[in-house]
């Protein structure tokens, strides 16, 4: 326990000599309790560009893309998301994403649906209904109103390229029929599919099974699969 | 134990420039670490675990989020700026909202600046970047590497004329000392140092650039309808990076991999000190803290060397990364409501007269 105290003295050789300059410190002191001009820079910068940086994202603009249940509101939902990613983390489908910079910059890490992993069944499977995304969301970027249900929930609409589809090729593919649970898809008397428009909510389960340009099936021309949910007005057979 | 307590910045830097005063085996500096609480040592850990709970919730599918609003359904604590950005923005009353900003504020009120150096990820990030604005122990050690340099190249230079440079910054503490004669001088400059890194001012400034990032941030919010620096904030982004990393493993590839990384990294680079020029989230803890009257570092009188000796010693000052006077608040940089709780002033006191109590202690 010695040592310590000796350790202690010996900065102490030189207290004087400190206190001095800290003294003359004080006293030399040019700027009393205000702000440096290097600081009002910092602060004149630190305004601009944070209201740059509003008016700059803003105009940059984005387009329209999938929202998860609830998100049907972009204003709201552009307002209230923090990008916190709990969405994504809360579907038990895997079907919420966060965005990259394709859509624009305003819209970066917000969520969207990515229907390659899985589909959205509005929760009926894992929670008799109740959106887990919609739940997570802390603060309510995702909502849904009292009256809101899986129907009258939708999320986009499908695009059908009839090039691209096995079944127009006469293959009998008939997978997204068997999927859609909301009798979204009837087949013509070739066992084509066609849309039923009002019945579909863009959840996105033909998306997720269609055969065309899966593993095994690459059709030639084809960029993805053939049916997919596009945003609301984007969508139809073609 | 109590021999390592003793060892400090100043300490060893007078060791250096003086080497033939009697002194410990050069071992001891390996064991620097040591002199650390349990506590000081948890804390370089917490940022890390924070990470690594929030990206296993992620693999796992809990929705808990992460630091930008950490909870579980309506129950969250949501960063302040956060959630009074896009109250700004909306426009509209979430009762969620509101719950998480009085969480978010009764938590500061508790604990006050404590996020920044138990869980901000930021720090972190610096430190992988090699970029020392929050450690002044690392920018001592750097100073001292350069001066070890610069002794050889200009060995006839006179100390005292560089008194000035340094005090503009701990970084150009190039100040070179010779002989047995000018360790006063020395030390003089390493109190500079230790003192001017924090206080070119000597009297805490009310607000600073970061409360204007604030304003800014929250006005941009409110006039463009979305938060604004969430965008930005690097918080969120090396969330992001995180998240970004373990989608690959699912094979979902973006050009968001490459995006969100170049940000953070370039916001850091770009502004070395954001956390005490620009972090709004650290201007608003700053302001709700002037309400923390909980773990505040608190000086023993009966134990401290200045106040029952008389004499400068000054350590617990030149470890704050803050720039905090304990003795005299306004004497700092910054004031005690910038207070990280870091407990590095308290690992440094050589009597240990310095504490974090939960309520001040009424003997004064
Ligand atoms: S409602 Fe359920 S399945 Fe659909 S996106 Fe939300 S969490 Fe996923
Ligand atoms: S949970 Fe809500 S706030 Fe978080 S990213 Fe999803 S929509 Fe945005
Ligand atoms: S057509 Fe597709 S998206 Fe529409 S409801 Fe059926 S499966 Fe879902
Ligand atoms: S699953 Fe795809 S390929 Fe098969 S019928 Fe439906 S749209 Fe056509
Ligand atoms: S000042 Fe901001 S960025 Fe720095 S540690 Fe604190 S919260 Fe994180
Ligand atoms: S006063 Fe102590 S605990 Fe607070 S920031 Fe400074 S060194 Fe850390």
């Amino acid at each position: 326990m010695r040592q310590p105290k000796d350790q202690i003295m010996e900065p102490v050789a030189s207290n004087n000599v400190e206190e001095s300059i800290n003294n003359t410190g004080s006293a030399s002191v040019l700027q009393k309790n205000g702000l440096t001009r290097r600081d009002l820079l910092w602060c004149a910068g630190g305004a601009a560009v944070t209201l740059g940086l509003g008016a700059a994202i803003k105009a940059f603009g984005s387009e329209d893309v999938l929202r998860p249940p609830g998100g049907q509101n972009e204003d709201r939902l552009l307002a209230l998301c923090l990008r916190c990613q709990k969405c994504t983390e809360a579907c038990p489908r895997h079907a919420i994403v966060p965005l990259g910079t394709e859509s624009g910059f305003i819209t970066m890490r917000t969520p969207t649906m990515d229907y390659h992993l899985g589909d959205c069944d509005y929760c009926v499977e894992e929670n008799d209904g109740i959106p887990l995304c919609v739940a997570a969301c802390p603060t309510e970027a995702l909502h849904l109103g009292e009256e809101a249900t899986r129907n009258n929930t939708v999320i986009g609409e499908p695009l059908l390229i009839k090039n691209w589809c096995l079944a127009y090729r006469l293959t009998r593919c008939r997978d997204c029929y068997d999927v859609c649970k909301l009798d979204a898809i009837r087949l013509d008397s070739a066992d084509r599919p066609h849309i039923e428009w009002d019945k579909c909510n863009g959840c996105g389960e033909c998306e997720h099974v269609c055969r065309s340009m899966t593993a095994g099936t690459p059709v030639p021309g084809a960029t993805h699969r053939a049916i997919i949910i596009v945003p609301m007005g984007q969508g139809g057979e073609m | 134990m109590a021999e390592k307590t003793t060892e400090t910045p100043l300490e060893s830097a007078d060791a250096q420039e003086t080497p033939k005063q009697p002194k410990k085996p050069a071992k001891k500096a390996a064991k620097k670490h040591d002199n650390r609480s349990p506590l000081s040592k948890l804390r370089s850990y917490t940022p890390l675990l924070v990470v690594l709970v929030c990206a296993i919730a992620f693999v796992a599918n809990v929705p808990l989020g992460n630091i930008s609003s950490f909870g579980w359904e309506a129950i969250s604590a949501i960063c302040p700026v956060g959630s009074l950005s896009v109250f700004l923005a909306s426009k509209v009353f979430v009762p969620r909202i509101l719950i998480s900003l009085v969480i978010a504020v009764v938590l500061i009120l508790l604990f006050g600046r404590a996020f920044c150096s138990w869980i901000c990820t930021v720090p972190l990030v610096q430190k992988m970047l090699n970029i020392r604005s929050i450690s002044i122990e690392d920018q001592r050690k750097d100073a001292k590497m350069r001066e070890r340099k610069s002794r050889k190249k200009n060995t006839n230079k006179k100390a005292s004329t560089e008194v000035n440079t340094v005090a503009e910054d701990a970084d150009s503490a190039v100040s070179v000392a010779l002989s047995q004669e000018e360790r006063a001088e020395i030390s003089q400059q390493m109190a500079q140092v230790a003192n001017s890194h924090a206080c070119a001012l000597h009297s805490p400034k009310k607000w600073d650039s970061r409360h204007v990032v604030l304003g800014g941030s929250l006005l941009s919010a409110a006039i463009f309808g979305f938060p604004v620096f969430c965008l930005v904030c690097p918080i969120g982004l090396s969330f992001a990076t995180v998240y970004l990393v373990l989608r690959l493993f699912t094979g979902q590839v973006s050009w968001a991999l490459v995006v969100v990384p170049v940000m953070l990294l370039a916001e850091l680079l770009i502004f070395r000190k954001w956390c005490y020029k620009i972090c709004p989230v650290s201007a608003l803890m700053s302001l709700i803290s002037f309400g923390n009257k909980t773990f505040v570092p608190h000086i023993n009188k009966d134990k401290c060397i200045e106040t029952t000796k008389g004499k400068t010693c000054s350590r617990c000052n030149t470890v704050c990364p803050e720039g905090i006077n304990l003795h005299d608040y306004s004497a700092g940089k910054f004031g005690i409501n910038d207070c990280i709780k870091c407990r590095r002033c308290v690992d440094a006191c050589p009597t240990k007269a310095i504490t974090m109590p939960f309520l001040p202690p009424k003997d004064e």
